[in-house]
């Protein structure tokens, strides 16, 4: 004999991932690792590998608030933003000229600190494109940048010897010259 | 001495050789490679990864990799200096061979590499990829081409998306023309100098395949390496040339080159450099047997092994590739009316080199019937790896066959852009990045 309780559970399980007939979009619910907690449309939370194989693969009702751990708020709202804009520009005609647009607009208040936590970021969350994105401007801000510039930025220690950075520098020493001599 | 578009040459031979620095250690990395004779020198600390004192803040290194490969040579080259984890990534092999393909994702106008002395184009290459998710093959924006009034043109390997072209000595010509390394990917053509070893004439006629080439890497010298063989049926010589010097250097041939052991005969069409070996497949008419002969750069040996091909009746043919990290060995063989299909991987790599059956698919399908070549014919066909399995080649077709799930998909190749040319069957690889595949199909006037 099922209880009132039980009929509520499997109720709710068929309103889950397999979809029964419902006409308000379905939101997914997920917690940050600061605690932040954020309802997502739904399509919008499918771009994302991560929380759609931690719905899909266990037939997990929408009800039950993914957390994220590896996620600050402040991320989550960039990234929804992109994937948000991905979904609506997609099947549009200009979509790629109107994506560029976009893009551009997205990286131009960043740091380049920023752009390295969002690729942290869309990978955790396995988002082809949108890591695809950051790491070509992380790569195009790199590109003219010294040695120095790349180790304080990605915050790597110096552990060659002064006798191993000359040997790894004079295997290319044009490559050093010319360079932007921007500050961090 | 050739004319025609050559980057300048010093310029590109340095940056040729700085940006095969960044390949070396080719059996550094690789998770599923096993493992091998030589120990790694360079660049990776020692011990527990957990010690580790240097990490790219905390980012994987998929993702460090990934934003490294999308830079320029030059700043690479920089950024190999910032820490020995950068040091160790732009070294892998992988990395370089991504480094080279995401080039070609990248490019969108046409990008023609030119190699002519005298004449007009007469051969050209043109460069295809394969996206496995939409499971289309379209033309990329890739073309090489030669022209040449005395020789002909024929690919012999491709090495880390570098191809290697041999020349074809033409009936009543003079001898050996010089040989390309050519990299269609960053439009940049290496002629390399003629040798001044005295070797053996050939006769053409035999239809025996007398020339092998092979390139690889020292790791105890840190050079790059080409390696030459010609060898008829009473002679060999062996001479290699170092990447960056002037010339070539003969060296004394072991077996299996001594004349009671030759070696001639039907050499499949690519030479495959797995685990710092070069490897040939060779069938030896005389046992009736196939060889598999590697080649191995830091001690200047040669070795052979057989290879557990038991098939060498009217259809059939035998592949030698790099498959899941892992030299490979792919035999299609056509019974009846079925083909079967068998992987083998070569798994350990030390005196007792043995040959595991990874796949073993029988299926009817629409591959050609090869019914009027003898086996060894086979090699003009072309197999290589994508990201779910193998695909092969012939005339104007590609079959991409899925492992996943058995299937196998036929893709025709389009003609060449310019009128007047026919596809010549012979199809190259380059690589695969993600689930875009490049290949590259010939075709002459």
């Amino acid at each position: 004999m099922s209880t009132p309780a039980e009929n509520e559970a499997s109720i709710k399980q068929e309103s889950g991932p397999s979809g029964t007939v419902q006409d308000k979009p379905k939101k997914i619910v997920v917690r940050t690792g600061d605690g932040e907690v954020f309802e997502l449309k739904e399509e919008v939370a499918m771009e994302m590998e991560t929380i759609k194989t931690f719905f899909m693969e266990d037939n997990i009702s929408y009800e039950t608030v993914m957390p994220l751990t590896n996620v600050d708020s402040w991320e989550l709202v960039k990234v929804i933003e992109y994937c948000s804009k991905y979904v609506e520009l997609k099947n549009k005609e200009n979509f790629h000229k109107e994506l560029k647009a976009f893009q551009d607009e997205f990286v131009k208040s960043m740091s380049p600190k920023t752009l390295l936590s969002l690729s942290n970021v869309a990978n955790y969350l396995e988002i082809k494109y949108f890591l695809d994105f950051i790491c070509q401007a992380i790569a195009d801000h790199i590109k003219s940048k010294d040695v120095e510039y790349v180790r304080e930025l990605f915050g790597v220690e110096n552990d060659f010897t002064e006798e191993e950075y000359e040997m790894a520098k004079t295997e290319a020493p044009w490559a050093h010259e010319n360079l932007d001599k921007d500050l961090y | 001495m050739a004319g025609g578009i050559l980057m300048h040459r010093s310029n590109f031979l340095k940056r040729c050789i700085d940006l095969l620095k960044t390949l070396s250690n080719i059996w550094m990395v690789r998770n599923t490679l096993t493992e091998l004779d030589e120990d790694v020198t360079g660049g990776e600390t020692d011990g527990d990864p957990n010690t580790r004192v240097t990490t790219l803040t905390n980012l994987p290194e998929d993702v460090t990799s990934d934003i490294l490969m999308r830079l320029p040579v030059e700043s690479l080259c920089r950024v190999q200096c910032v820490s020995k984890t950068s040091l160790d990534i732009s070294r892998s092999p992988d990395f370089a061979t991504l480094h080279n393909l995401q080039a070609a994702t990248d490019a969108s106008p046409m990008r023609v590499t030119t190699w002519c002395s005298g004449t007009s184009v007469l051969q050209a290459w043109q460069s295809f990829k394969y996206n496995s998710i939409k499971q289309t093959l379209t033309k990329s924006v890739h073309v090489f081409q030669i022209g040449s009034k005395q020789y002909d043109f024929e690919v012999d390997f491709v090495f880390c998306n570098l191809v290697f072209l041999k020349t074809l000595i033409r009936h009543g010509s003079d001898g050996f023309g010089p040989c390309l390394l050519v990299n269609p990917l960053r439009e940049e053509v290496l002629e390399l100098p003629l040798s001044n070893i005295p070797v053996p004439t050939t006769n053409t006629d035999s239809g025996d395949d007398t020339d092998w080439y092979g390139m690889g890497y020292d790791n105890i010298t840190s050079t790059y390496k080409i390696v030459h063989v010609r060898a008829t049926n009473n002679c060999a010589v062996a001479q290699v040339f170092v990447v960056g010097t002037s010339s070539w250097r003969q060296i004394p041939l072991a077996p299996p080159f001594d004349e009671s052991t030759s070696f001639s005969g039907k050499r499949s069409n690519n030479a495959i450099y797995v685990g710092g070996h070069m490897h040939w497949l060779v069938y030896r008419k005389i046992e009736s047997l196939g060889y598999m002969i590697s080649f191995n750069f830091n001690r200047e040996e040669f070795c052979a092994t057989l290879v557990p091909s038991s098939n060498y009746g009217t259809y059939g043919g035998l592949h030698l590739l790099e498959f899941r990290g892992s030299l490979a060995l792919v035999d299609v063989h056509r019974p009846d009316v079925y083909y079967n299909i068998k992987i083998w991987v070569l798994k350990s790599y030390d005196d007792e080199k043995k040959w595991e059956l990874h796949h073993n698919i029988t299926m009817k399908c629409l591959l050609p019937i090869w019914t009027s070549f003898p086996a060894w014919s086979t090699f003009r066909e072309f197999c290589a790896e994508w990201e779910h399995g193998i695909c092969l080649a012939s005339e104007d077709q590609c079959y991409f066959l899925d492992l996943r799930n058995l299937s196998m998909k036929i893709e025709q190749l389009p003609p060449y852009s310019t009128p007047g040319y026919r596809s010549k069957a012979r199809c190259i690889a380059l690589g695969f990045k993600h689930s875009l595949s490049f290949f590259m199909m010939s075709y002459h006037q």
